[in-house]
């Protein structure tokens, strides 16, 4: 059995969810070449307008219009979403651009026994995104097609109109008479056939399954991509921050399905002359909740200005990978944390810098440079075998007058290995030393320099 | 006695002068600042929650040593340490040498942060602190403003954190720390080491006190 849905206004309604001053409006899209109204809203509909209605007859009915132009590509990039949620419920989808999609519900027979449980879930996926839908339930893709556009509940009650057949064949099947599917059924096929040729065959033979159809179906998307257009010109990052929040908890919803979170959003602003502005929040340890997601946001832009108004936002998410959860300790007790290490190593990191938020971790080598590393910050420390090593390293070993340095103990050999013995003796006598004002420092003796460094600190 | 005295007095905010503050030793806990002396004078050491100043003449004068068991505090609870701003990099393989057990030692968390200007430094110590994560939390400042202290004060209040705050010697005005330590650094004349003599500014349960001079106190490691 399949299930057809069509979204005739898909864009409008969504338009309206994010912009609810819409609805109180006469709204439609319209297609800008040839500028034909594309979608509407109901209050269009009550004004008398028509999918198809050139606009300037459109703006004859109602002076209240408000035109916006159907854009193709969003058009496709919101069934490929809704797609996406339905995938939640049903394994089988093909997308039918620009606005229907079929949903085969016998791989689903064992969760949903009767086409009604079908339908309660396919109303329950759609019912967040606000929007009006018409559906038709057939043996096959295209009678189940043909009830959801003609609204009609009989595959033999289908106007000839909706039959996707070539004009001259409509116009001729008109001329004789028969305007329904079950009245062309009707007759024997091999006559038909000899009277009308071998369209009408072939669309026979699919209508009545004889002739597979060839559906692409659709695969669940790796990434998350949304744009947004906006409804007036926004010009502070205050005025963008309810509708990215918009699109955030979208993300947060794709995310949710999947169990992932995300460590980097693009964030694109689409100005009026073509120009973009991009910002790039990198997380480094993940995130996934509007509300955190948002707050990172802002502290992002807080630190770039805004050079002219926005007309739309992107929103991309990449590097997704699996949540990380943090386990708490039962015994211990409640822990009184507000918010994970991650989180908050995240909005360290946006506002400081990447470079300046890090761990320090042990390495298994024996020379003092060597020995330890930056580490992503959060990350354990490690172990070592080194002993008698200062608390304090000076990363760049400062050359000191050794009269003003008394050494106590040492010397502490270390040399470079034969292997990177290339720029000469690399040998290094390490002594604890006290500075003359008391102080106990690391000092070392180079070789290759020869001279005195102090490259630590005790206490 | 009045009601909200008394409950200043239970929260351990106000204490008599003879008297030490141990009503609120069950909020907060005391770790050792590794030497006698000092934890006596200081009523058992370091409190969590509260703000803790050292003052030093100069860097690298034992300041490190006496936090080092807070380090082993919060490394055998999983909480992070952050050092803001220090002077010089923490070093590896000698806070590893800490004395705790193997499995305990290998999963300290040290974190370092290098804001570049002073009000990023402590807006992320209040971040931190209100964040409730850290275990020990080291801020190293030249002048924090009195309403930077308070603020900080108010953060740790509730973050179960060690808290201290390094900087060169300061006026003796009134500021937000529980404790108060000014460190005075000479010169053995004898052996020419470096001692040390605790000035207690202000602390919990207790005058001011200056006590005797010390060695410099060692860093805790093998």
């Amino acid at each position: 059995m399949w299930l057809y849905v069509t979204l005739p206004h898909l864009q409008l309604e969504r338009l309206q969810v994010i912009q609810p001053d819409l609805q109180r409006q006469v709204a439609v899209l319209y297609d800008e070449q040839q500028q034909l109204v594309v979608q509407m809203n109901p209050l269009a509909q009550r004004a008398g307008i028509r999918v198809g209605m050139t606009l300037a007859d459109a703006w004859t009915l109602t002076e209240q219009l408000q035109p916006y132009p159907y854009r193709e590509t969003q058009q496709r990039a919101l069934l490929h979403h809704l797609a996406s949620d339905l995938y939640h419920a049903f394994a089988v989808i093909s997308l039918d651009s620009p606005a229907g999609l079929w949903l085969d519900t016998k791989p689903m027979q064992k969760l949903y026994p009767q086409l009604q449980h079908s339908l309660t879930q396919l109303e329950l996926q759609l019912q967040p995104w606000q929007i009006s839908y018409r559906h038709g339930a057939g043996k096959t893709p295209l009678v189940a097609k043909l009830l959801a556009l003609s609204g009609m509940q009989q595959a033999a009650d289908v106007p000839i109109d909706y039959l996707p057949c070539s004009p001259v064949l409509r116009q001729k099947l008109k001329r004789m008479g028969i305007h329904t599917l079950g009245a062309l059924q009707a007759i024997p096929r091999p006559v038909a056939g000899r009277r009308l040729g071998q369209e009408l065959v072939i669309l026979l033979a699919r209508i009545q399954g004889e002739q597979q159809e060839t559906l692409r179906y659709f695969s669940p998307p790796v990434w998350f991509t949304q744009r947004l257009p906006l409804l007036a010109e926004a010009g502070s990052w205050q005025a963008l921050s309810f509708p990215l929040k918009r699109l955030l908890q979208e993300l947060e919803h794709f995310l949710e399905g999947r169990q992932q979170q995300t460590r980097q959003l693009l964030l694109s602003f689409y100005h009026r002359d073509e120009r973009v502005t991009k910002l790039q929040v990198g997380l480094a340890h993940g995130g996934y909740q509007a509300e955190a997601l948002l707050r990172f946001c802002q502290l992002k832009m807080e630190a770039v200005q805004l050079l002219a108004p926005v007309l739309e936002i992107g929103l991309q998410a990449k590097q997704l990978q699996p949540r990380q959860h943090e386990a708490g300790d039962l015994l211990q007790g409640p822990r009184t944390a507000t918010k994970s290490l991650a989180q908050l190593l995240n909005e360290l990191q946006l506002r400081l810098g990447q470079q300046q938020v890090f761990g320090v971790q042990t390495v298994n080598e024996y020379l003092t440079e060597l020995s330890w590393q930056r580490a992503p910050a959060g990350a354990a420390l490690g172990n070592t075998e080194l002993e008698k090593r200062p608390p304090w390293l000076i990363e760049q070993p400062l050359p000191v007058d050794i009269r003003q340095w008394h050494l106590h103990q040492g010397p502490e050999r270390y040399a470079s290995p034969w292997w990177q013995k290339q720029n000469g003796n690399g040998a290094r006598d390490y002594w604890q030393a006290q500075h003359h004002d008391g102080r106990q420092g690391w000092l070392f003796y180079d070789y290759r320099h020869q001279h005195w460094y102090l490259h630590g600190w005790f206490s | 006695m009045q009601a909200p005295l008394q409950q200043l007095f239970d929260r351990g905010s106000l204490w008599l002068g003879n008297q030490q503050a141990h009503a609120a030793a069950d909020q907060t806990s005391f770790v050792t600042t590794g030497q006698f002396e000092l934890d006596q004078a200081l009523g058992g050491g370091w409190q969590s929650q509260r703000l803790h100043e050292i003052q030093v003449p100069q860097c690298f004068i034992g300041e490190l040593a006496l936090v080092a068991p807070a380090f082993m505090r919060a490394t055998q609870q999983q909480r992070p340490i952050f050092w803001i701003s220090p002077p010089a990099v923490p070093y590896a393989p000698a806070l590893a040498q800490l004395p705790l057990a193997e499995s305990e030692r290998e999963q300290a968390k040290h974190i370092v942060l290098t804001p570049a200007r002073p009000a990023d430094a402590l807006w992320a110590a209040e971040t931190i602190l209100h964040s409730g994560q850290a275990g020990v939390l080291l801020l190293w400042a030249e002048q924090p403003s009195t309403i930077a202290i308070r603020r900080l004060h108010l953060a740790a209040a509730e973050s179960g954190a060690y808290v201290f705050i390094v900087s060169p010697w300061q006026a003796e005005e009134a500021r937000s720390y529980a404790t108060r330590l000014r460190v005075h650094f000479s010169q053995d004349g004898v052996t020419k080491n470096g001692q040390v003599q605790w000035q207690l500014l202000k602390r919990t349960g207790g005058w001011p006190l200056r006590l005797a001079r010390q060695p410099l106190p060692q860093w805790p490691g093998k």
